[in-house]
């Protein structure tokens, strides 16, 4: 009987991945590199003797055309010279710091207050309207008030971080904690256990598998916080490269701010899973056995 | 499936306030100088030419390049900097049609704080939004008082309103904006006027704001049928000349539309001299507004916001004004 799910060896694996960012960008550059030449009638004034414009006439202009023209879409050969001459370091510095020390914020409020929640009915019967009614916002709603309140200096910007991303950070550790196998408390308390013993040797142990689940994604939503946050008032960060080169129409430097978030992500992401391996080990001995 | 299918779609175009193909979009905001088309429509000067009008809020000056582009809208009145902006990238979906107002005076640079002067402001931050008319404006009235935008001061890039929070709250030592916000930066506490779009050697050179309202119009819809587009111009130039004819009845029609306070609106009204049809030859000329676009390219290109001047003058129809 055929394994379920199927798998594939790890070179074919990065084979294939080869094979598809190879297909990716060779269609980029079939729709962008130009093709054809197309003939376009251009008006041009002519000035007369005043040098005021005096008429204009038609002139027969030979262009090379893609499918997709600039300043629609530029060749993958442009976009990726663009991201040498746009300060892209800087912006991704910008970014990432504000990311971190938000999601950290986030994470230090609505762990332990997740935990508890998961713990005390009473407690989580009281905070989860709140949460239900704050999870709905995307970050981008509060960027206006926040800019009232707080400025448009960084504490406006991780205020918005930290908004978008406790809802959910709150909601995953709950029902991380709420996933623990009774079982497990049970055995420890007729073990003896005390409470300390249950929470720091049963709980967290059980929990933090899916607890750091949930945080991975919170990190990712913690992404289009940053990007909302910087519309406004920023000098640096992605938002700021994003938006205001798109009031340039310049949409090589707009894909490059987006593919930089992209490959920010992947690198965070994979940190986040060495931290993972670092902190519960015994998640991955079970993945790796099954 | 498919009555499900085309009832869904239907309720979109609904939702969407979809107009049929008579129907002559207007992308606008909250700016005075969409008056005209306010008038145009609430006065019937529209209607009586056999056009109909409809009036889209659009945010920002390059999003309504956009929609000019798409044909999404037909035309419009925008901020001459993302016009300009536009053309060095050579996009071509639009003309520049004309000029309906100057307004110079609507814009400025404010301080709070104790700061009387611009040279005050060396280090400091201000609060503006980029590439559009208050930045060639700040960046001008700086430079007359010896520093340079881009490395004596810190620019804040915010928009509208937000400029006077940020002023308000001390997060920038000054705010350049244009009206209704102009006013709201005046009445600050302790609020210092630096200067106005009036004071810029633009102004003293062209008599023109730092980056004026211009008249945009899709190419598409223009090409489509150029003698119905210049009868619809010809239409929507009565508007202005009514604005022009009207102040009080145009200044209740503003207050009635915008929901400003009645002294402030009458006080940036003053400021708007409304051109007519006839006057479009004499402002498009080199003493006028293509000199200013030309002086305002070259400093767009220097502040690192234009990577080439533009042909402007290719984009424009004067072939439908008189000589």
């Amino acid at each position: 009987m055929r394994r379920f799910p199927p798998t594939i060896p790890k070179s074919s694996r990065l084979l294939y991945g080869a094979i598809g960012i190879a297909i990716f960008f060779a269609v980029w550059w079939i729709l962008t590199a130009p093709m054809f030449t197309e003939v376009e009638t251009r008006r041009v004034a002519i000035d007369g003797p005043t040098g005021e414009v005096e008429s204009y006439k038609e002139v027969r202009h030979e262009v090379s055309r893609a499918i997709v023209n600039p300043p629609g879409l530029e060749t993958p050969g442009n976009t990726f010279r663009r991201a040498f001459e746009i300060g892209l370091p800087q912006h991704i510095l910008a970014s990432t710091l504000r990311i971190l020390i938000g999601f950290l914020i986030s994470v230090s409020l609505a762990v332990p207050l997740g935990i508890a929640m998961g713990l005390f009915p009473r407690l989580r019967a009281l905070v989860s309207p709140i949460v239900s009614l704050m999870r709905p916002l995307p970050s981008i709603a509060w960027v206006p008030l926040f800019a009232i309140w707080f400025g448009v200096d960084e504490t406006q910007k991780l205020a918005v971080i930290f908004v978008g991303s406790f809802a959910a950070a709150l909601i995953y550790t709950v029902e991380a904690t709420l996933k623990v196998d009774p079982d497990l408390i049970r055995a420890a308390t007729n073990l003896g256990a005390g409470r300390r013993q249950l929470l720091t040797r049963v709980l967290l142990p059980a929990a933090l598998p899916n607890i750091l689940s949930g945080l991975k994604v919170v990190l990712a939503i913690c992404w289009t916080c940053v990007i909302s946050a910087e519309i406004v008032g920023g000098q640096f960060g992605l938002g700021t490269l994003i938006w205001t080169k798109k009031e340039l129409s310049d949409t090589a430097a707009v894909l490059v701010g987006m593919a930089s978030i992209s490959v920010v992500v992947l690198v965070m992401d994979a940190a986040f899973t060495l931290a993972e391996r670092r902190l519960v080990p015994w998640m991955f001995l079970r993945r790796g056995a099954s | 499936m498919r009555i499900v299918a085309g009832l869904l779609l239907a309720l979109l175009s609904l939702g969407c306030g979809a107009q049929d193909d008579d129907t002559i979009v207007y992308a606008g905001s909250a700016w005075y100088g969409h008056a005209p088309v306010w008038v145009g429509i609430q006065k019937g000067i529209f209607k009586k030419h056999g056009f109909r009008v409809e009036e889209r809020k659009f945010g920002s000056s390059s999003d309504r390049i956009n929609a000019l582009e798409a044909d999404n809208a037909q035309f419009a009145s925008l901020g001459e900097v993302a016009m300009l902006t536009a053309m060095s990238r050579d996009r071509r979906g639009f003309y520049w049609i004309g000029c309906q107002n100057i307004a110079p005076g609507n814009e400025g640079l404010v301080a709070v704080g104790g700061i009387t002067s611009i040279a005050d402001l060396k280090g400091k931050k201000i609060a503006l939004q980029r590439i559009t008319s208050i930045h060639l404006t700040v960046a001008l009235l700086l430079e007359e008082a010896g520093l340079d935008i881009t490395k004596d001061v810190t620019v804040v890039n915010v928009t509208d309103s937000t400029v006077v929070d940020i002023v308000r709250r001390g997060d920038a030592a000054a705010g350049g904006m244009w009206e209704p916000y102009y006013t709201d930066l005046r009445e600050l506490d302790g609020a210092t006027v630096l200067g106005t779009d009036k004071d810029t050697s633009i102004y003293k050179r062209f008599q023109t704001m730092s980056g004026p309202d211009v008249i945009c119009a899709s190419k598409a819809w223009v090409d489509k049928d150029p003698a119905r587009a210049k009868r619809f111009f010809e239409a929507y130039w009565e508007a202005v000349a009514w604005c022009k004819a009207h102040p009080t009845e145009l200044l209740d029609l503003v207050v009635a539309h915008i929901g400003k306070e009645r002294v402030a609106v009458e006080i940036a009204l003053k400021n708007f001299q409304w051109l007519t049809w006839d006057e479009q030859r004499d402002m498009l000329s080199n003493d006028r507004m293509f000199g200013q676009a030309q002086v305002a390219s070259e400093l767009l290109q220097r502040l690192g916001q234009l990577e080439s001047i533009p042909e402007f003058k290719n984009w424009t129809r004067l072939d439908w004004f008189q000589q």
